[in-house]
């Protein structure tokens, strides 16, 4: 259910529209726009033959399954998102110059992503876990990028013991364990 | 091998090894480590930033997110549940909250400091283990944020998403948390590797909407065609564009902070008090959630294999509360140690001298901060909860009716949950429709029961084993459960206790109003009763 928006509360989803498609009744191409007439069966040296290199379509099809995923996020992999607006209540000018903190009739257009640490993309969301809880704010002055987690405090004070992660993942992974209990990587960039 | 639900030694033996974790630890262990919804759960900017004004003066900030339902989370046996039932559960949640209109909330809050105030306090700013306790700073609520809309490609916006704590705007600036300052780094690299190459920024999700003008080109899947000719400066072909912006037109300029000092490897004496806040935390909490801080220990460290490790964590625990330190012993099975192992801290560099890194215990100004529990988070409202109802064909269609509207006029949702799929009659003859069976949704995933009445619904509902264990292991998570004329026969059937058997005020509603209902649904849970009504389910 879409929800009607003010066009500034929208200005983020608008900017998104010139890469969104929507095949919704319309003919199937090829990545190069080429009409697919048989989509079905691939080239062959007759009926029972075998299948032609020179099938590009196969090919295409074949190529980039092949290479839909990318590495997930070392740690906050697992995560959700949704689209939604920032207003401010009243010009926080006193104590900065952000605009999107000083100009009330400004909606600024967000995008929050809400994450578990330690489990793979595929994992449950019900682990004993921190929760990242990051916001992109597309502001007039640039990204503005909040990246936090659902608690206040961390576990370590300095950044050079992030590399420590790999140490408690190693007796998983010589256990053959994939799955992680707890966010059992507190370092790393253990933030989403 | 066994997996999932099991702590490690390694993690254990690691944070028993370094006590500046301990802080993290009791936050983990407590209940916001299972939040009910992503919707119900604070934020935490976590590191100390800075605020700028337009004449250049710092505040030094703490960034919030205050969640309008209030902040609330689920038990651990009923956590352990859903990851079986439904492992998406909390990304189901948020979607299909956000479809219906029930847009999540949250406001912004910040706590400012003036820059004068940096060493004012009994611990350091720029320690990522330290909170500012709301009774020394007021948290400020100055905005509110609203999710209003789904993403419509899961990878192309959840996925590829790109965020760092570096992309600031003018206004925001960084403290010297060492923490942060590693973090500053690293996004930017793992963005390299993950998303490969240094165009991730084209990507439409990660694209500013304010006008990206520069000298940057090429590099695997650019995007923009840029049609100047230069791509460098100083240049007079173009006109020296694009131009450098002065702070008047709204260009980025650092912070001038002072700094006047030796350049060292070392860690600050003032981060050194790794078990005031953990106590303060510990102490903060109500006896329900000590309770499940204390069962979440004794689960841990019980997974440990090395008892070594075990009684090293509990000697960590005797500095945070000698009452926490001796349940989870007795948990255990082991003689509460009168402290920690010495030396405590093994975080120390090789000619580091150990005694000055060793944890140095400040007194606390503050006992406890109510905001750091949940107990007195808002419950005003029972807006986009889940309510089970559980009938079958001959339920009381007027009653089930009833509370259907009182309760989706309050904002809640209500799914049938019944013994087939499909449509059900009511006693008049009315067909509606099924939701949920017995065997395709579980207690775990509701937020409260309701059993109308209907005698030949409720006679199937005693036959079937898995209705009567609905309403059994929704009493025991103490949730709001609610039953009408025939349908108390399938509370006479559980193993609800007697005693309990029409306590309103612990949320259990026979013969009561819808009213009476929704006003418990918003209670959230009656965790009083936990531990008296713990039954088998």
């Amino acid at each position: 259910m879409k929800k009607n928006k003010s066009p500034k509360e929208s200005s983020k989803k608008e900017n998104l529209l010139p890469d969104t498609t929507d095949g919704t009744g319309k003919l199937l191409t090829t990545n190069q726009g080429l009409k697919i007439n048989d989509d079905q069966n691939s080239l062959k040296a007759g009926e029972r033959g075998a299948t032609l290199l020179e099938d590009f379509i196969l090919r295409e099809k074949i190529t980039h399954f092949d290479h839909e995923r990318i590495p997930e996020r070392i740690v906050h992999a697992r995560g959700s998102g949704a689209h939604g607006v920032f207003e401010l209540y009243q010009s926080q000018s006193k104590y900065t110059k952000a605009g999107f903190l000083n100009d009330t009739s400004i909606k600024t257009p967000v995008f929050v992503r809400f994450s578990t640490v330690a489990g793979s993309r595929g994992s449950t969301d019900l682990a004993r876990d921190v929760r990242g809880f990051s916001v992109k704010f597309y502001t007039q002055e640039g990204i503005y990028d909040f990246v936090g987690n659902n608690m206040p405090v961390f576990f370590i004070q300095d950044a050079i013991n992030f590399q420590t992660s790999f140490m408690l993942l190693s007796q998983n992974l010589t256990m053959k364990c994939h799955r992680l209990h707890l966010p059992m990587i507190p370092f790393g960039i253990s933030f989403p | 091998m066994p997996q999932a639900a099991s702590a490690h030694d390694t993690f254990w033996d690691f944070i028993s090894l370094m006590p500046e974790s301990t802080h993290m630890i009791m936050w983990l262990m407590s209940d916001r480590a299972l939040p009910r919804s992503y919707r119900m759960m604070e934020g935490f900017g976590v590191h100390t930033f800075r605020l700028i004004n337009e004449a250049g003066k710092s505040h030094f900030v703490k960034f919030h997110w205050k969640p309008l339902l209030g902040v609330h989370s689920v038990a651990w046996n009923e956590a352990v549940k859903i990851s079986g039932n439904d492992p998406d559960f909390h990304r189901r949640d948020l979607w299909e909250a956000i479809e219906s209109g029930a847009f999540p909330e949250w406001e912004l809050g910040i706590q400012v400091i003036p820059e004068e105030d940096e060493h004012k306090f009994d611990f350091d700013l720029l320690d990522p283990t330290k909170l500012v306790p709301e009774e020394l700073v007021p948290v400020q609520r100055i905005g509110k944020m609203t999710l209003n809309s789904n993403p419509d490609n899961f990878f192309a916006e959840t996925e590829q998403v790109a965020f760092h704590p570096g992309h600031i705007v003018p206004g925001i600036d960084f403290s010297n948390d060492p923490l942060l300052q590693g973090r500053l780094f690293s996004y930017t690299d793992t963005q390299l590797s993950r998303l490969g190459g240094p165009n991730f920024h084209e990507i439409p999700i990660n694209r500013p909407i304010s006008p990206v003008h520069n000298n940057q080109r090429d590099g695997h899947m650019r995007q923009t065609i840029n049609a100047e000719r230069t791509s460098y400066q100083p240049n007079s072909i173009n006109a020296n564009a694009p131009l450098q912006a002065k702070v008047s037109e709204g260009g980025f300029s650092s912070y001038q902070e002072r700094i006047d000092a030796k350049k060292v490897r070392a860690r600050s004496d003032s981060f050194l008090d790794h078990f005031s806040q953990a106590g303060l935390f510990f102490n903060s909490q109500s006896e329900v959630e000590k309770n499940h801080i204390v069962d979440a220990f004794r689960f841990e460290l019980g997974k440990v294999e090395i008892e070594e490790i075990r009684k090293r964590m509990v000697g960590i625990l005797t500095q945070v509360d000698a009452g926490l330190a001796k349940r989870v012993a007795d948990g255990l099975g082991l003689e509460t140690p009168s402290g920690p192992q010495k030396p405590v801290n093994h975080g120390v560099p090789a000619d580091g001298d150990q005694q000055k890194y060793e944890p140095v215990k400040k007194k606390s100004s503050l006992k406890s901060s109510a905001a750091l529990s949940m107990k007195d988070t808002p419950k005003d409202t029972a807006k986009s909860r889940k309510i089970a109802v559980l009938a079958t064909d001959g339920v009381n269609g007027t009653q089930l009716n009833d509370y259907k509207k009182v309760l989706e006029a309050a904002g809640a949702v209500t799914k049938i949950v019944a013994t087939h799929n499909g449509h059900i009659q009511d006693d008049s003859g009315k067909r509606i429709k099924v939701d949920f069976t017995f065997l395709t949704t579980a207690s775990v995933l509701f937020d409260a029961v309701y059993v109308p009445g209907g005698g030949k619904s409720v006679n199937a509902l005693v036959a079937e084993p898995d209705a009567i264990h609905f309403v059994e292991e929704a009493f025991r998570h103490c949730k709001a459960i609610a039953a009408n004329a025939e349908g108390l026969e399938l509370i006479a059937h559980s193993k609800i206790p007697e005693k309990d058997k029409n306590a309103a005020q612990q949320g259990l509603l026979l013969n009561k109003t819808a009213k009476d209902f929704e006003m418990a649904i918003r209670q959230h849970r009656f965790w009083e009763r936990e531990k008296p009504g713990k039954i088998p389910a």
